[in-house]
């Protein structure tokens, strides 16, 4: 038995047991909330590479799985990073009886986290391209699903990321020569290029975000979050990876301050984009857009620093990502719409949505005693104290996503509500919603509980540190 | 070879064109059925001909699955007709745009790709040739249209161009393997899309 088998192919065959099991729905629930429940409990169970003693029975589970030529190695250093992955699948599929996916969304998300292990485990790492665009077809999939109609976001979606795969490949192609070979600068300069430019495909990046609005208004908005959750979390994992494989990427400022800058423009953009959103669903997606740019400007500072800012961040957001894509499918589920002339005052019949969402938003902002204060803090006095100008961008973007949440408010709270609808709330998505928020709440007084888990998260790049 | 390899790259230019400017699936399937007899002949110059064969393989099975779904939902077929018509409309002078178009970005091709053949070394320059005709004109495919049919043909184009090229500098059974199942994977995904169409132009 080795790692790869344990959280690669046995997923994968989970998927195709859920997707054989098709309309018996409590039954592929209960299979799939289970199952990624025992993937991610495993992680802090089972040991790489050290026997494990069951009764008479001694088992090693190894950490590389050999496959036509190339390998997919998991070691110990990888399994907090699984833990998160699986940790957050649980909750996401959790809530999806509440969010009216497809019956394809339990099945489909199984494969996205086997396919994200894989980008994960892959070696040369390069090939984790091919990865991210078989999850990506998938993920068209379960947008047009969905949504029940091929939009314009699921077809640049597809597009952007497609167009992607080659020039990462060839840029690790250029990588490989430039390793075994002295460097060159003409070759520097290329990988540089192909490299940069398959990023700011793969990542949603200015000016090829206009996918994240239109999937959040196109598809269900809890399947289009989930997605764009999943692509953010491992397509920055593997950019990170990347930087810090390769010595002369680690070592050059120039990349390190070309990536940081676009996180800021990133964040400037999501801020003023959301102040003149009137859809929920976009707003989210300007709020990703700022999220994106955040893990740009940790990726761009020097590892010791922003290797911890980039863990410490990505915990609040999962848990805020969540919490916020279901107060979203709740409403929409409720009202059929997420525009704001039609949810005027809707705070009177859902309360426990709307809160979650507000509760949610300020997070993402970065409000204080919420879960995304404590990371961010940090990273703003580094910022205050390199540059004034940066902070005051900054502070423009933050401003911008405040004005945003403080109108989403008032929409919500204020105003003649529409007709009460027929489906409120239920009491599974109360207790979930709830759950969230306390979560959101707890992470925000006391930060140092995921510290520890964060230590653990960072030994995935200290082994890459020279 | 040369000449094998030159007349791939020549089968694969006219196809491409021929992909960008006919409105009707039937002769786009032909098209793209034939642009990997093009692209099997670039590939056999340097790779042996079973993995060359796969590729072949993977695209007529794409362009089949692709075809299989036109025939079987009409509506669809009809609106790919209708939409390519009233985009023709709308774009100036409809297929003379397109075709001033191609050879804009063919005299671009001629002029940029010799001094890119340092991009990626001991690739033939047919090969050279036939891959940035694909890329440059899958891209142009995508960019001009909506139409999941046509976006999927692009997109299609576009990884069979990159595939000519990686496959040259990095001889991998496991990459000509997954670039097949992207193919494969890609083709099916257009096949729903196209299949969700229908039932929203029926609707």
């Amino acid at each position: 038995m080795n790692a790869p088998v344990l959280w690669v192919i046995l997923p994968l065959g989970v998927s195709i047991i859920l997707f054989a099991l098709g309309s018996w729905k409590k039954t592929s629930f209960i299979i799939a909330v289970s199952s990624s429940l025992l993937f991610t409990v495993l992680t802090s169970v089972i040991p790489i590479g050290t026997p494990l003693h069951i009764g008479s029975m001694n088992i090693t589970i190894t950490d590389s799985f050999p496959f036509l030529g190339r390998q997919f190695i998991l070691t110990t250093n990888d399994l907090p990073i699984l833990a998160l992955v699986y940790g957050s699948l649980a909750f996401w599929l959790g809530a999806a009886s509440i969010a009216d996916t497809p019956k394809a969304f339990l099945p489909v998300g199984m494969m996205m986290a086997a396919f994200l292990t894989a980008i994960l485990a892959v070696e040369p790492k390069l090939y984790a391209a091919i990865f991210i665009e078989l999850v990506t077809l998938v993920s068209v999939l379960l947008l047009v699903m969905s949504g029940r109609t091929v939009g314009r976001g699921s077809i640049r979606f597809l597009v952007f990321q497609t167009l992607s795969m080659p020039l990462i490949l060839y840029g690790g192609f250029i990588l490989g020569q430039i390793e075994s070979s002295q460097p060159q600068v003409e070759l520097l300069s290329r990988a540089t290029i192909s490299f940069g430019l398959g990023f700011v495909l793969l990542m949603g990046i200015f000016p090829f975000h206009t996918w994240l609005p239109l999937i959040m208004e196109e598809a269900n908005p809890y399947v289009a979050s989930f997605l764009i959750y999943m692509f953010t979390l491992v397509n920055s994992i593997f950019i990170n990876t990347l930087i810090n494989r390769y010595e002369w990427l680690q070592a050059s400022p120039e990349v390190h301050i070309i990536i940081a800058t676009i996180g800021l423009i990133m964040i400037l953009f999501g801020g003023i984009s959301a102040v003149f959103q009137t859809h929920l669903g976009r707003i989210f997606a300007s709020f990703a857009l700022s999220e994106i740019g955040y893990t740009l400007i940790t990726i761009g500072m020097p590892i010791e620093i922003g290797g911890s800012l980039f863990f410490a961040l990505i915990i609040p957001r999962a848990l805020s990502m969540a919490v916020w894509a279901l107060g979203l499918a709740i409403i929409k589920n409720n009202y059929q719409s997420l525009n704001f002339t039609d949810l005027r005052g809707i705070f009177r019949h859902s309360p426990f949505a709307v809160s979650g969402l507000i509760i949610a938003q300020l997070s993402a902002l970065g409000f204080p005693l919420l879960a995304g204060f404590p990371p961010r803090l940090p990273l703003w006095a580094t910022i205050v104290e390199e540059n004034l100008w940066i902070a005051l961008i900054l502070s423009i973007g933050t401003l911008g996503l405040f004005v945003s949440t403080a109108r989403v408010a008032l929409i919500l709270f204020v105003g003649n509500s529409p007709a009460i609808p027929h489906n409120p709330e239920n009491k599974i998505a109360r207790w979930f919603t709830v759950v969230g928020i306390l979560g959101i709440l707890l992470l925000g007084i006391m930060p140092q509980i995921i510290t520890p888990f964060v230590v653990r998260l960072l030994r995935m790049f200290q082994i890459m540190m020279p | 070879m040369e000449l094998l390899s030159w007349s791939g790259m020549v089968i694969v230019g006219l196809t491409s064109i021929g992909l960008l400017i006919s409105h009707n699936w039937r002769y786009s399937i032909l098209f793209f059925a034939l642009q990997y007899v093009g692209i099997f002949l670039l590939i056999t110059s340097y790779r042996p001909i079973e993995i060359a064969g796969v590729i072949l393989l993977t695209g007529w099975v794409s362009g089949i699955v692709l075809g299989f779904v036109l025939l079987s939902e009409q509506s669809v077929s009809l609106s790919i007709s209708t939409d390519t018509e009233q985009e023709a409309q709308i774009l100036p002078s409809g297929k003379t745009f397109r075709f001033f178009t191609i050879c804009l970005v063919l005299l671009a091709i001629w002029a940029l790709t010799p001094n890119m053949e340092t991009l990626a070394p001991g690739v033939g320059q047919a090969q050279f040739y036939g891959s940035a005709i694909l890329i440059s004109l899958g891209m142009l495919q995508v960019s001009l249209t909506t139409q999941p049919f046509r976006v999927i043909l692009g997109l299609l184009t576009f990884l069979a161009g990159a595939e000519i090229i990686y496959d040259s500098i990095e001889n991998s059974v496991l990459i000509t393997g997954l670039f097949s199942v992207v193919n494969l994977c890609l083709a099916l995904v257009g096949a729903y899309l196209l299949i969700i169409h229908s039932t929203e132009i029926k609707q």
